[in-house]
């Protein structure tokens, strides 16, 4: 049974936050700011950056309110029942689609780059039940597998730009402006969405529960800015290594940029490089898990002696099943995450949150 | 018990990867040769094998109504699966380089294991000749001919590297043509040992427009190229000058071209440079130097203008000054994009200006004809 008493500290709260936010540009996201925004992305990113920060000081300030409660508890407090119940109801079917679609980008991008032999599903299990294991410990665990992770892929970051560095090239960043402001505003709101977005899941635990809650704003707030910075310089580095024609062929500009590394001593280390944003994917996908885990078990009141392991078992399963049943055709899905996926991820998770800021001034 | 449970799991999760192939399951190209005969593709793969630790290769030909069909027919005659991930050189015949790039860049592009990094050549021969020649120095000519035009490339820019993904880039963009260096075979003298040597020559480069018509540059234009592109580390260059020749080596160089106005360019061209071999008589000249600065900027000047003027004249902007329009003046190049090549490449003009400081002049004082 979960225990609500359980603590941790700052450091390791914010800890996850850089693979969160970077997590769900994987696959699609970098794709589409850059489709729909060419060369202009530096612009998009810089005003979706803007945003997001807004964004993160009302996310602190909602917060920060009622430091004993779990987001969900807030929103059952601040809303009337028939208005409380549904949202928590969406916010929880937005995380697991969020949980979901992470697995699938990854899973299908295995399937179609390094093993196209293996079936789709088999590649779920091995990365699923790495989840699953995760998500059945505490909150200290995940976040210490985080923080380890986390300064594993700052290193591979590290090779990742400076191997890319020779080819580099700033007209490909031309022009810097295209006067198409509808695409600009359009690419900025992608990367609002989908940076700003999985920041949601960190609420998994209350303030209180934070052994030196006074230090976590701030802390917050540092990685939120690393994390752009670093978001940043992969997009620069991918659209001046590539230029935009590339870029728009191909599905994963980022692995294609990868696959221009090349050391001394090493060639083709693209799939190496690429474990970086596995990493990310791998921490998305079990904060997810975890949420949802929890969520479940606190909303419904259960208690079992092993109900925190056939939770997290169920929602796995769901996740592995769910694009094995309905969509067998990746390219549907694929087509229709570009669509949606950023509309869902922040309507729901950033748009409950900004309603959430003027009620609680209300209620002050 | 549930730890022994769970490392036998372990066992099988950490035995291998699912479906996974031995290396000697795999048939390794190196060299890959396209070709378009009787409305299909032939493909011709050259791969490496070793054989009592000697490198060799044996050489496969297949067709089909796609180059995904006429590779997967490799496999008719192979005992091991073919393999590009290692591909260094794609060889394309020039009917491929003229009217079937779509086709070369869909595949490429889409098939996983395809890397992005080996390099496009085009055939003067059938590519069939180049996959199936062992040549000199290597036995594989793939190797041979990666290596010569790395060397070239660093010595004498005439030609130049151009890797898969640039050739994509290249045929994807509105505002830059395809560009390929051409390559072409020649008997060697017959040697008592290996009566079957080949020579391979980097013959020129190749470009190609819109209209799918192809011209070649000669060497000059070639080298005009490597300026004008900031590709290649050096060149050289033989100027006349008063009874005879002298050859300056110019490294170091750095070219900037900015559109003026919509209709011209100006061209800034700097280079450091060696001045050796000389077999004029400069006893006449007062400065030494100073003529070979000047003649050498000249002559800069002349190469540049005489590719711009190829450029110009085949309607084919293999230099990709449509590129820099389009980043530097981006709403009139997205105007006049699709007609760039037929209608406005002709009309542009160009101030060149060259810049050439000359570092060294050799060991000698003063040239030895002039001390005659």
């Amino acid at each position: 049974v979960i225990n609500i008493k359980e603590k941790i500290n700052s450091n390791a709260l914010a800890s996850l936050v850089p693979s969160l936010v970077k997590a769900s540009f994987f696959g699609y996201g970098i794709s589409a700011i850059f489709i729909s925004s060419k060369t202009s992305s530096i612009f998009s990113l810089i005003i979706g950056f803007i945003l997001s920060f807004v964004y993160v000081l009302i996310f602190l300030k909602v917060y920060s309110y009622k430091e004993e409660m779990t987001m969900l508890e807030k929103i059952d407090y601040l809303f009337p029942k028939v208005i409380s119940i549904p949202l928590i109801i969406v916010i929880l079917i937005t995380i697991f689609f969020l949980s979901l679609l992470i697995y699938y980008l990854i899973n299908y991008f295995v399937v179609s780059h390094y093993l196209t032999e293996t079936p789709f599903w088999l590649i779920g299990i091995i990365l699923i039940s790495s989840v699953f294991y995760l998500s059945t410990k505490n909150y200290e665990v995940l976040t210490r597998v985080s923080t380890i992770l986390t300064i594993v892929s700052i290193v591979m970051l590290l090779v990742n730009i400076f191997g890319l560095l020779p080819y580099s090239e700033m007209n490909n960043i031309l022009p810097l402006y295209n006067f198409e402001n509808k695409k600009i505003v359009k690419s900025s709101l992608i990367f609002f969405s989908l940076f700003s977005s999985p920041l949601f899941l960190i609420t998994f635990i209350n303030k209180k529960q934070i052994t030196d809650k006074e230090k976590v704003n701030k802390k917050i707030i540092i990685h939120i800015i690393l994390s752009f910075i670093v978001t940043f310089i992969i997009f620069y580095m991918i659209l001046s290594t590539l230029g935009i024609n590339l870029i728009e062929l191909f599905s994963y500009p980022e692995y294609i940029a990868l696959k221009k590394i090349n050391l001394n001593f090493a060639k083709s280390i693209e799939n190496i490089c690429f474990l970086v944003w596995s990493i990310f994917a791998y921490i998305l996908c079990t904060t997810g898990v975890m949420y949802l885990k929890d969520s479940i078990i606190d909303t419904f009141k259960l208690k079992s002696d092993n109900i925190n392991k056939i939770i997290p078992f169920i929602i796995c399963l769901f996740i592995i099943l769910i694009p094995e049943l309905l969509f067998k055709d990746n390219h549907i899905l694929t087509g229709y995450i570009y669509g949606i996926a950023p509309i869902i991820l922040g309507g729901v998770l950033c748009g409950i949150v900004l309603l959430m800021f003027p009620l609680i001034k209300l209620k002050k | 018990m549930k730890k022994i449970i769970l490392l036998l799991l372990m066992m099988f999760c950490l035995s291998g990867c699912y479906n996974y192939s031995e290396m000697n399951e795999l048939a390794i190209i190196s060299a890959l040769g396209i070709d378009y005969e009787n409305e299909s593709f032939k493909t011709y793969a050259q791969v490496v094998e070793f054989k009592d630790g000697k490198e060799s290769f044996v050489s496969y030909t297949s067709e089909g109504k796609t180059i995904y069909e006429a590779l997967r027919n490799l496999s008719k005659y192979s005992s091991k699966r073919m393999y590009i991930s290692h591909l260094e050189i794609l060889i394309l015949s020039e009917t491929i380089y003229k009217d079937y790039n779509y086709d070369v860049i869909d595949f490429f592009s889409n098939y996983p294991e395809s890397g992005l990094n080996y390099f496009v050549v085009v055939s003067q021969e059938s590519p069939e000749d180049f996959i199936k020649t062992s040549t000199p120095l290597n036995t594989l000519s793939s190797e041979s001919i990666v290596e010569m035009i790395k060397l070239n490339n660093k010595y004498e820019s005439f030609a130049n590297v151009i890797t898969f993904d640039e050739y994509i880039d290249d045929y994807i963009s509105k505002g830059k043509s395809l560009i390929v260096p051409r390559i072409h075979i020649t008997d060697n003298k017959p040697s008592e040992e290996n009566k079957e040597d080949k020579i391979i020559e980097i013959k020129d480069l190749i470009i190609v427009n819109d209209k799918k018509e192809v011209n070649y540059l000669n060497e000059n234009e070639s080298i005009g190229y490597s300026l004008l592109s900031n590709k290649g580390k050096r060149f050289i260059l033989t100027i006349p000058c008063p009874n005879g020749d002298y050859t300056i080596e110019l490294k170091s160089f750095k070219t900037n071209i900015e559109p003026k106005n919509n209709n011209t360019f100006n061209i800034e061209v700097s280079s450091f440079g060696t001045a050796l071999s000389f077999t004029c008589d400069l006893t006449n000249e007062k400065k030494i130097e100073e003529f070979i600065v000047d003649s050498t900027q000249d002559e800069i000047k002349n190469i540049i203008l005489e590719t711009l003027k190829l450029s110009q004249s085949t309607k084919t902007d293999f230099i990709g000054l449509g590129d820099i329009l389009y980043a530097k003046k981006y709403k009139y190049f997205n105007k006049i994009q699709e007609d760039w090549e037929e209608k406005y490449l002709e009309k542009i003009k160009f101030n060149v200006t060259t810049n050439v400081s000359i570092n060294k002049l050799g060991n000698l004082k003063s040239t030895l004809k002039g001390s005659d």
